[in-house]
């Protein structure tokens, strides 16, 4: 008899003990935190702007969204799809350090490339949230 | 008896206004004067840190931090610097274009060829990768002819007119 009682007690601590544990190993994120979403913009003429993070083009829900950053030895781009359409412009020289910064950036860094008639990239930049991460 | 009173009355009086002055009023004035001489050294102080910044923000960047908020002056500063950063941009692509070589003969020819192979690629409204990859292949010692090409294939792409069967299929 004693020696069920002590083989109760001993689960029933052991229980409190785990209990105890896994509350002691729950966090709780403070700060504001919001999902990016991908976005694109194409005008008539075949300028237009693209923005969001590399989580939220494989977040979209165009299955086959994506976007990019590529370099070579002859020029850098940004790339990528969204709702059937894909958007390609050509980093001019002085962006090119841009383009290698997005290329090794975490998914959640917010990116925006602006494209002009003629595939060039206009403008590009990067932004880092902690929103997003 | 009451006219001694009296002037020792006064003399009492006299002696606490006296004694009242010396206790308040003249440490208030002598902090007074050292609280001037700080704000003094402060606005000195001021002057030089924006002094300061404005020659070290210069050359690098269209935005001063200054103390004392931003005015109509400040603005227009600004605004000089960002169109100057601007104009050294573009300069600077400009001169990277420059320093590009002439194309050989046998890049223009090539470019010739490729471009060919881009507007039957164009009017096919598809982008295969083994064909991008042949004109890279074609073009591999034309850094400059690739560029240009990049950005021939984003104009057909950006217009809807070419669709790349997948990623690779962009780069030449």
């Amino acid at each position: 008899m004693n020696q069920l009682r002590t083989t109760t007690t001993k689960t029933v601590l052991s229980l409190l003990t785990a209990l105890a544990a896994f509350a002691v190993a729950q966090t709780s994120d403070a700060g504001a935190s919001y999902p990016s979403s991908a976005y694109c913009n194409w005008n008539t003429d075949g300028s237009g702007a693209c923005s969001g993070t590399l989580a939220a083009f494989r977040a979209s829900s165009d299955p086959n969204a994506y976007a990019a950053f590529f370099s070579n030895s002859a020029y850098s781009s940004v790339e990528g799809q969204l709702n059937g359409r894909f958007f390609y412009c050509v980093a001019s020289p002085s962006q090119v350090p841009v383009v290698q910064t997005l290329a090794s950036a975490t998914p959640t860094a917010f990116f925006t490339v602006w494209f002009n008639t003629t595939g060039s990239c206009t403008n590009l930049q990067v932004y880092s949230l902690s929103q997003f991460l | 008896m009451s006219a001694a009173r009296t002037s020792i009355a006064a003399l009492a009086a006299a002696a606490c206004v006296a004694l009242g002055f010396g206790l308040v009023v003249a440490p208030m004035r002598a902090q007074d004067a050292r609280i001037d001489a700080l704000l003094r050294e402060l606005s000195a102080s001021r002057a030089q840190q924006e002094r300061a910044t404005v020659d070290t923000e210069t050359s690098r960047s269209p935005v001063v931090v200054r103390s004392g908020g931003l005015d109509a002056r400040d603005l227009d500063a600004i605004a000089a610097r960002i169109v100057a950063l601007d104009h050294a941009e573009a300069k600077t692509d400009a001169l990277v274009a420059a320093e590009a070589k002439a194309p050989t003969p046998a890049q223009l020819a090539a470019r010739s060829d490729v471009q060919h192979q881009v507007d039957a690629m164009i009017a096919r409204g598809h982008a295969r990768r083994e064909d991008v990859h042949a004109i890279g292949s074609e073009m591999e010692s034309d850094p400059e002819g690739r560029t240009e090409l990049a950005r021939q294939l984003a104009v057909a792409i950006n217009t809807g007119k070419l669709v790349p069967d997948d990623p690779p299929a962009m780069h030449p």
